[in-house]
Order: C-alpha cells, then structure tokens, then sequence
C-alpha cells in the first residue's frame, strides 16, 4: 500500500525519535542500512534488469545516494536477455552490481535481530567460539600457572579442542598455530622448571594424601578439569626435566617437548592451583632434589607424558610404545587422589615403579630398577624419593611415550585424543601397532577396576618380567589390534560409570594397574581385557612383563 | 510505479503481494522503504510461521508491476532491538566465503550433469576432486569420461577396484532415480 510521506514521518517517529530524526538527513534510510547490515555476508540473489540473476555473498553496499551492491564468490545463475560480461557458470571474485541494474536483492534465511533474541544470540556464540581459540592459545602460550589458572574455565572447554590440536600437531608440528608460542614456553618452562618440578611432585603426593579423588572424578567438565590438569601438571613437569636434560640432544626431542609444553600449560594452571597448596609444603624438599637428577627422575612420571606426546610428534616406534606407560602414570597420579586408600596400597609407587622400568628399558641402568622397586614399597609417603629414583633412568624418549598415553587418560576427552594420536601414529611406519595400543591403554583404564592391586602384582611381576617382556612385545603387537577396539569402548562408558559413583575411585586405580601393564603391552592385555573382571588376574602378570619387555625391546 | 516515483511511500508492516516486471510474484511484510534509492525493503515468511528466519527482499520501487495489500502488521523492525555485530558479520562473511570456495571446488567445470552427480556420490565415501574433467579420487584413482567402470585407472589395485564398485554402484543408483522419475 501507498500512503503519503507524511504520513510515514509520522509513523517513523512514534516507531523512534532517532530514527525519524535522522531519516531525513542521511541519504539511505536507517531502516535499509540496517537491513543492508543484517544481510552482510549472507548467500543472497541478485537480479538484474535484464532478468539474469547472480547468486553470491553479499560483501557490502554503497549507500551514499545510489545503492549499489557488492557480491563475493557470485555466479550468474540465471542468463538474462542481455550480454554480459559474465560467463554462465563461473565463479567472479567481485561483482559490483550497479544501481541502474539492480532490480532485487533476495536474502534467505536471514535472521533480523528485531525479530527475536535469537540474531543476537547467535553473535554471541560466535564471539564465544571465537574466545575460545583466543583461550587455546592462551593455553598454550601461557606457561605460567598463575595466568592459566586465570583461565580455568575456559580451559575446561578448550581442553579438547586443545587435544585435539596437540594430536594434530604431533602429526603435523611445524604447521600449527601453536608452534610460535611454543618455544616461548619452553624458554618460560626453563625458568619456571624447578617451581613446576616442585609442584608436580607435589601433586602427586596429594592425590595419594588427599584422596579426594573420586569426586573430581565424578563431575566431568569441572572435576575433570582438575584431574587433567594434574596430569597435565605432571606432564608439564616431566617435559620440563626433559627439556632440560635433553636440550641439546635432539632437535626433534625437543619439538616433541614442546608439544607436550602446550598440553602442559593447560594442566598447569588448574593442576599448579591444586598443587600449590599442598605442594608448597614439599615444594623445598622437591626443589633441592630437582636440581640434581633426582628431580628428573621425580618428573619421570610426568614427564613420561610429556615424552610420548613428543614420541607422537616424532612417530617413532620407540616412543610409540612407550606412551602406555605414561597413561599408566597418569592413571596412577589420578588414582593416588582419587582413593585415599589407594595411597596406603601405594599405586602410585607402583605406577612409579612401572615408569622407571621403562626407562630402564630405554637403557636407563639396571640398577635403578631395583631402587624403583624398593621404592614402591615405601608407599606414597616417599613417593617423590622413588620418582627421583627413577629420575636417574634418564629416559627422555621413553617418558615422551608415556606423555602421550597421559595426555589421553588425562580427561574423559581422553578417548578422543587418543584416537587422534593412533591416527597419527597410523601414519608412521607401525600404524596398527600404534593404534592397538593407545586403544589398550584407553580400555585398561577401564579396566583397571581390579584396582590397586593389580598395580602391585605390576611390581612384582615387573622385575620378573624383565626377559618376558621382549616376548610379550611381540604378540602384543598381533593382540593389539582386536584387543584396543573392544577396550575403547569400554573404557569409555567405564569412566562415565566409574565418576559416577564411589567406585570411581577403584575404577581410576585400576585404570592405573592397566596402565602400568599396558604401559608397553597393555595390548597384550587387552586380548585378555575384553573379559575385563577376569582379565584382572591375567593383567596384572601379563601386563607388568610386557611392559618392561616393551621398553626393553623399543628402547633396545 | 508512477504515484510512487511522485512522493508516495510504502507503509512500514504492510502486507503486501506484489507482482514484478521480471514476472516474480511474491508476499511479503514492509520493512522500510527507503525514498532515496528507491528500494522497498521487505521480509517474507511472516506468515508462515517458519522460524525466525526470513527471506528478505531488497527491491527496487520501479521494478514492481502491481501489488495488493494484503493486512497491516506491526512494525517489524524494533528499533530498540536493533544490534549488529561487526565482528560477527565478518566472521560471517568469511566463513561463506570459505565455504564458497570449497563448493565451488566440488562444482566441475565444463563437465555433465551426469559426471557431477557421479562426483557428488562419490565425495560421500572418499575424498575427490576435480582435475579438469576427470574426477581423481583419493588423489592416485582417476575417472576420466565417460566415467564407465572401464574408465578408472590408476592408485593401487585394492584402491582402482573399490572406485569401479562405487562408480557402478552409483551409475545404477542414478539410472533408478532417472527411471524412477
């Protein structure tokens, strides 16, 4: 309908003041530059006097007296009855569609904030989506425990996405985003390496102490968190010895650390806040040892983590195998918080005592192992004496494996990682073998349930298992395959199980058993996984025999 | 055309149905008409209740051939709800951009419809693309036309053989769907 343009004045300012008031003096209306806006970046059709019809993204308009358009990626999808210089079918750049040749702009599906909150929601979560790369790279630049605390939150969010980009990077280091920020980190992990050190040794004494385990367990998105970061804070520690003893050995080491640098920050942050307190306690006695070798060897665990993610990066066999037994150090961290009991049964010296068998493998000495073992016995109290006890097995590449295999088990998230990782590993020359195991070491966690004492059936059977070990290598690497799919899947609905109830906290520790096992053969484990309650029995001597033989035949 | 060229002006919330002189007919709500370009600004869909999203037309005044008027509708635009998000609007952009480019990489030039179905079936199972005319799938197995079975050649064996069973499989796929209609 037509009406007089009074009229419309009139109705314009009882609509709004603002807007009548500025209608008059501005060459395009405030209605149709604000439509104009609304349909920025929208797929719209255009049609043209002479009837052809332009599909394209509206890029933007002139609106100073005449309005004319300006399309991106358009392509004439209707010929009109005039030649133009635009061929049927092509995709132009840029089209500026005149004014004397517009006839109608056609938007679909466009949503006017006018007609609802839903326009303006939807900026919001693009803005959010936005944020929480910004928040990834936090992460991943921030080293510092303080900042990533700061960014706790967002963290918990950005963890898979942060995952899934470590995965990626591991494939792919030299592309990612991250890169940059990561030798920044490292040179800020340098610095910062003593502190973390502390407070990673710090961590896992709390979670045995603490026991407060299983109620993080639980909550998955703000609980996990915490156990994640644990991890991660142990990994980061880890990567940080190894950073630092390893420097100079290899350049690709050292990309593998800082890999497993930028998953570290993100633990940090929440990990160093609960470490903080606890581990300020123990923080001075850490400090000193972390000085010397021992400190390293204290990180092992961690810092195994931190390897495998390296491994990843490198592809290399040995660092692949390596990874479950970081998971397995990660599980038993978690564990030792999880179950206050679980810190009398000392699953994490157990899980300490797996650890320093690998590196022992790596070629670390002989030696060392018996000390490890003498030190699970110590329980969790000394804990830290036997991590820097197994410090002394330098095992860089094989802590990386270890890394690897945390960063997964880390979250409930970790599934998907691992997949990620298997993927990557897939890539290298033993792809299945890769794969097999990180899907072990995902369903052994589930599996894990026996609980602490499997961990301790690791011990035993981990010195014995020494010479299995090169033999278990072997068939695990037949039962890996069958073995890890079945375990994934499990593993999986196990964990939202297990946090859910009290028996979370078994459930954690016996992850970590399996872990420790698995560590090098958690495959072979699987095989007899699949029956889980059953497999128990059957983990605890396989799994410590392959382990070592793992380490000993990668490392070999 | 001509009234309106003189001084008269669309009523914002009008229905409207209007007819063009490119013969498009339509129905939709008044927005804004806006008397220096000329452009009456419209939102369709009102009625129907389809969501929240509209359809909005951007249409020159001249351009229309008749109309009726339908109803009186509130206004649709309110102005205290008008925000807009820069930043928003070009992370929009950008990501139809993108997304423009990756489909006009799907769209082969110079090729068949037939072809192009074939390489719309195909890209649900394994990654292809086009290489002129012919459809390279997974990068080593090419289909070049007549994009018969006999025509993939190249990758490895297992790989030649599974892009011949798809492409079969497809052809009958699409040959059912031709007879069918």
């Amino acid at each position: 309908m037509a009406c007089r343009k009074g009229e419309l004045r009139e109705e314009g300012k009882s609509r709004s003041a603002a807007a009548a008031a500025a209608a008059p003096l501005v060459a395009v209306g405030d209605a149709l530059l604000f439509t104009t806006m609304c349909i920025i970046g929208m797929p719209v059709d255009v049609h043209a006097k002479d009837g052809s019809v332009y599909s394209g993204i509206f890029h933007t308009a002139s609106v100073d007296k005449d309005y004319a358009i300006v399309l991106k990626k358009a392509k004439m999808i209707k010929k009109g009855n005039l030649e133009a210089n635009v061929v049927n079918g092509t995709l132009i750049e840029t089209l500026i569609v005149q004014s004397d040749d517009l006839v109608q702009v056609v938007a679909k599906g466009v949503l006017l904030p006018s007609n609802g909150i839903t326009g303006y929601v939807g900026g919001n979560s693009i803005e959010a989506a936005a944020g929480y790369i910004e928040c990834l790279n936090k992460d991943s630049g921030v080293v510092k425990p303080n900042e990533s605390r700061g960014n706790k939150k967002h963290k918990s969010q950005t963890r898979f996405a942060a995952k899934r980009e470590n995965g990626f990077s591991h494939a792919d280091k030299p592309t990612k985003v991250l890169g940059s920020s990561r030798e920044d980190h490292n040179e800020r992990l340098d610095a910062m390496k003593l502190v973390k050190i502390e407070e990673a040794h710090t961590l896992p004494v709390d979670g045995r102490q603490g026991g407060d385990g299983s109620p993080e367990m639980q909550s998955d998105t703000h609980n996990n968190p915490e156990f994640q970061d644990k991890g991660a804070t142990n990994e980061v520690q880890g990567s940080r010895l190894s950073i630092t003893t390893y420097e100079a050995q290899s350049a690709p080491a050292v990309n593998t650390l800082e890999d497993t640098m930028q998953q570290e920050p993100k633990g940090l942050s929440s990990g160093s806040n609960a470490l903080e307190d606890q581990g300020q306690d123990r923080s001075d006695e850490i400090a000193c040892t972390v000085a010397t070798a021992t400190n390293i060897s204290i990180a092992s665990v961690p810092i195994i983590d931190v390897k495998s993610e390296s491994c990843l990066s490198a592809s290399s066999n040995p660092f692949l195998l390596v990874p479950p037994k970081n998971s397995g150090v990660k599980k038993t961290a978690k564990e030792s918080k999880l179950n206050p009991g679980a810190k009398i049964f000392s699953p994490s010296v157990s899980h300490h005592i797996m650890v320093t068998s690998p590196a022992m493998a790596n070629g670390a000495s002989v030696p060392y192992l018996p000390s490890t073992y003498t030190m699970a016995p110590m329980a969790t109290a000394q804990e830290e004496v036997d991590a820097s006890s197994f410090a002394h097995s330098p095992m860089p590449v094989k802590f990386a494996p270890f890394n690897n295999v945390a960063v997964g088990n880390g979250g409930s998230d970790a599934p998907y990682v691992q997949p990620i990782i298997g993927q990557v590993i897939n890539r290298t020359p033993q792809p299945f073998r890769y794969t097999g195991q990180y899907q072990n070491f995902q369903a052994s966690p589930a599996y894990g349930h026996p609980n602490v004492q499997n961990v301790m059936f690791g011990r035993g059977p981990v010195v014995c298992m020494h010479p299995i070990s090169s033999d278990v290598v072997q068939s695990a690497a037949g039962f890996s395959p069958a073995t890890a799919r079945p375990l994934l899947t499990p593993h999986q609905v196990h964990l939202p199980k297990h946090q859910g109830t009290a028996s979370a906290q078994a459930l954690q520790l016996c992850m970590a058993p399996p872990i420790l096992a698995s560590g090098p053969q958690p495959f072979v484990m699987p095989s007899s996984i699949p029956i889980q309650q059953p497999l128990f029995p059957v983990l605890r001597p396989i799994a410590v025999p392959a382990a070592n033989g793992f380490l000993g035949t990668k490392f070999a | 055309m001509e009234a309106q060229a003189q001084g008269e002006e669309f009523a914002v919330g009008c229905m409207l149905s209007i007819k063009t002189t490119l013969g498009e007919e339509f129905q939709g709500q008044v927005i804004t008409f806006d008397r220096p370009s000329n452009l009456l600004v419209l939102q369709e869909g009102v009625k129907s209740g389809a969501g929240p999203k509209r359809n909005i037309r951007l249409l020159k005044a001249n351009y229309i051939k008749e109309f009726s008027f339908l109803g009186q509708g509130e206004d649709p635009l309110d102005v205290n709800k008008c925000f807009l998000d820069l930043n928003t609007l070009q992370a929009r952009e950008e990501s139809a951009i993108r997304q423009a480019e990756a489909d006009a990489e799907r769209i082969g030039v110079g090729v068949t419809a037939e072809a192009q179905s074939l390489f719309d079936a195909l890209s649900k199972t394994l990654p292809v693309r086009w290489d002129k005319t012919t459809i390279v799938v997974m990068n080593e197995v090419r289909v070049s036309s007549p994009y018969l079975p006999e025509s993939v050649t190249g990758g490895t064996p297992a790989a030649n053989e599974r892009v011949r069973k798809v492409l079969e499989f497809e052809k009958k796929r699409l040959q059912s769907r031709n007879l069918g209609q």
